[in-house]
């Protein structure tokens, strides 16, 4: 009985008392060394698979030849640890972790880590069942904590010999003695350390003709898709500007926003003229584009922004005695939806393909 | 200083200073539950082996000095999460895949979070750069993701990403 030196044996044998082996049926249906198999049995997570209809398979995940059983909480750890550019890779792996990267508290766990508030996204958005992407979007993207304007005051590293103040911006006048940068403007009040703003205290001065320039912010690449922002709305984009004159010296500060579809048409133009007398005091211009639930259907041809900014001083004097900026800013700002008690869920349509 | 013994689930008993094993939440709350007073008592973890209990102790003893993560209970802030690895734990990691999960699993069962995070962190090191199919691989997981959700799942990374 059990001598399977001699071969032959009979279907006694098999089901003899002193035959330990695993009948080859019941083995783990994974190609593993013997070797590698035992250690795998020592592991108090092993799980015997001598099941066929392999539901654990779905339930895991994570399943290894040896058939370990990796717990949720952990493998939402584990992705919430890779790089944010490796998330859209992961969620194609299996069911598992595409419903992990699917869920809310897999998401807190990058807003936790941030100490980004969880609660600046309203419940009517995290309600979404495509929340997820307006999620992902904040962490590889930062769409909610972010300053659009890349270039903002010309911050600029003092040390480095060859910088360049006027990083993303093009210049469109360079009227009189032409645009400058004041590490520490003059004529004019400090500028109180801003973490947002980097922490710089610069300002770009104008002169006495006309100095203007341009930035352009692609949203798209920035973050803000069409179905990011269809699960947003209602949102604004705030632009701000902070500007002043010198106490010797006005000016006149021209400022101009434009929404631009993706033919770079003109959607929305903002355009307000200020003119300031002599004074030292930062103001801070603003301006909202809200964009409503009922922009649904368009919102996907908002494409950039066009943020320009002109100044000039009133004396007409030699020098840089114009209108100085600082601190131009777009950020995106969720809105409360309006009253209408609608269950929230908004249909994203792919129109990419038009 | 006062000691207890762990037993692994191999049945082996492990005598360790508390001092050096107070980092696991689990183990803390054993001993406070089974009211240990005697140094001979012994603590059971059904759900660790041997071999694991010693890397985790080893570990532990290691980090023994470490400042204990911020508890402020009072707002009770979101528990920060150490990304950045020392050259010891780096060292002390390395090992088999195999091993690697068992550390994991055990860190989790635990509770000692600086274990589990380095553990995590190595493995989320490994999908850096990877495509599903190579991390699929690395992992053995069984793709059970129809063609269908698939494509659905490509239009959602497309709504992400703009090409």
């Amino acid at each position: 009985m059990g001598n399977f030196i001699s071969g032959g044996r009979t279907s006694q044998d098999t089901v003899g008392g002193d035959d330990h082996r695993i009948p080859r049926e019941h083995w783990p249906n994974v190609d593993v060394t013997w070797v590698d198999f035992q250690k795998r049995r020592k592991s108090p997570y092993y799980v015997e698979n001598d099941q066929d209809d392999g539901d654990d398979m779905g339930l895991n995940g994570f399943l290894f030849p040896g058939g370990f059983v990796i717990p949720d909480s952990v493998i939402e750890l584990i992705l919430a640890l890779v790089r944010p550019e490796d998330i859209l890779r992961c969620n194609l792996v299996c069911k598992n972790w595409k419903d992990i990267i699917t869920r809310k508290s897999y998401w807190k766990i990058w807003f936790d880590r941030n100490k980004w508030d969880w609660n600046m996204i309203p419940q009517h958005i995290k309600d979404m069942p495509q929340a997820w992407i307006v999620f992902h979007a904040q962490v590889r993207h930062h769409i909610f904590t972010k300053n659009y304007v890349v270039n903002h005051s010309g911050v600029g590293d003092s040390t480095y010999k060859h910088r360049n103040d006027f990083r993303n911006w093009t210049i469109d006048r360079n009227g009189g003695d032409r645009w400058k940068l004041e590490t520490n403007p003059k004529g004019c009040n400090p500028l109180s350390p801003d973490p947002f703003f980097d922490n710089s205290t610069s300002a770009w001065v104008t002169s006495f003709s006309p100095c203007s320039k341009w930035t352009s912010i692609d949203l798209w690449e920035m973050g803000l898709t069409p179905p990011v922002m269809m699960t947003c709305l209602p949102f604004s984009l705030v632009c701000s500007q902070m500007y002043t004159a010198r106490f010797d010296s006005g000016g006149v500060f021209t400022w101009t926003l434009r929404t631009l579809d993706r033919q770079e048409e003109i959607i929305h133009e903002f355009t307000e003229v200020y003119e300031l007398k002599p004074e030292m005091e930062w103001q801070t211009a603003t301006h909202p584009f809200p964009f409503k639930e009922e922009h649904i259907d368009n919102i996907s041809e908002l494409r950039s922004l066009v943020f320009v900014h002109q100044g000039k001083d009133d004396r007409f004097w030699k020098g840089h005695y114009g209108i100085k900026f600082s601190r131009s800013c777009v950020k995106l700002q969720l809105d409360t939806p309006s009253a209408r008690d609608g269950d929230g869920v908004v249909e994203v349509v792919d129109k990419s393909e038009n | 200083m006062p000691f207890v013994n762990l037993e692994s689930s191999d049945g082996d008993l492990v005598k360790v200073d508390v001092d050096v094993i107070k980092c696991s939440v689990t183990i803390n709350a054993l001993i406070e539950h089974l009211g240990l007073e005697d140094d001979n008592e012994v603590v059971p973890l059904q759900n660790v082996g041997t071999e694991t209990l010693h890397k985790v102790l080893a570990w532990a003893k290691h980090h023994k000095d470490d400042l204990p993560s911020v508890d402020d209970d009072e707002d009770d802030p979101p528990r920060e999460r150490r990304t950045d690895i020392t050259t010891w734990d780096a060292n002390f990691i390395k090992m088999e895949q195999i091993q690697l999960f068992d550390l994991i699993l055990a860190a989790n069962y635990l509770d000692i979070s600086g274990l589990l995070d380095l553990g995590c962190k190595i493995v989320a090191d490994m999908i850096k750069g990877k495509t599903a199919d190579e991390i699929r691989t690395m992992f053995n997981i069984v793709n059970d993701l129809t063609p269908q959700e698939q494509e659905q799942i490509r239009k959602e990374n497309e709504w992400c990403e703009e090409k």
